[in-house]
């Protein structure tokens, strides 16, 4: 069984990566993870 | 320990998986016994949270939250005084995504990205269609060098009191 990742609308990437990036101390770039993977594998360690 | 009767694979790691989770709900009984006076939130009343939000110039402003369980949140809370999590559980929540040391800090940025994502995400009518989501930060470090058009600027302040609507 794989979670699939979802295909997000442009704007709504541009406009999450343009607003953390501003207004978040100390962030300057976000990643947005596109890999499927099996559930309970999904979380970063 | 009872395993909870969990669905997935019965491979190695999995079982581990399952002993882990089973702990965490153990510790959770604990500090259920042990701070009895922590309120646990119920699924909903991160709603609540969303709606007072617009007060995050009054750090009195999480509605959620008895007095009683601010003040024993705040001995984790942010520097600047502000609660940094409406409850021990959310501050866990972002905790366990955190690689290497967990700091107040680190717990502030991170909750204010999840916040954004979060938001963002409502904003756009997908949270309802999304599983599962979550923001994590890394620890390796990133060039802080950034070029004047690839942050399209709606300034902060601008942006908290009317945030930029999805197409």
């Amino acid at each position: 069984m794989t979670a699939d990742w979802v295909p997000l609308p442009n704007e709504g990437l541009k406009c999450i990566s343009s607003r953390i990036v501003n207004e978040v101390k100390d962030i300057n770039r976000v990643l947005y993870d596109i890999t499927s993977k099996p559930l309970g594998t999904i979380e970063w360690e | 320990m009872v395993i909870l009767d969990l669905g997935g694979f019965d491979d190695g790691a999995e079982m581990a998986r399952r002993t882990v989770c089973c702990s965490l709900l153990q510790i959770r009984k604990t500090a259920l016994y042990a701070f009895g006076n922590l309120i646990w939130p119920t699924p909903g009343q991160s709603e609540g949270k969303e709606k007072s939000d617009d007060g995050s110039s009054n750090p009195a402003g999480k509605s959620t939250s008895s007095p009683d369980t601010r003040k024993n949140i705040r001995v984790l809370g942010a520097p600047n005084g502000r609660a940094c999590a409406t409850s021990a559980c959310e501050i866990c929540r972002l905790a366990v995504r955190i690689d290497g040391e967990v700091t107040p800090e680190r717990v502030e940025i991170l909750q204010e990205a999840d916040d954004i994502v979060v938001h963002e995400i409502k904003t756009a009518g997908l949270y309802r269609q999304i599983c599962q989501l979550f923001t994590v930060p890394f620890s390796v470090r990133s060039v802080r060098v950034m070029s004047a058009t690839s942050a399209p600027t709606p300034t902060p302040a601008a942006s908290a009191r009317s945030p930029p609507r999805m197409a």
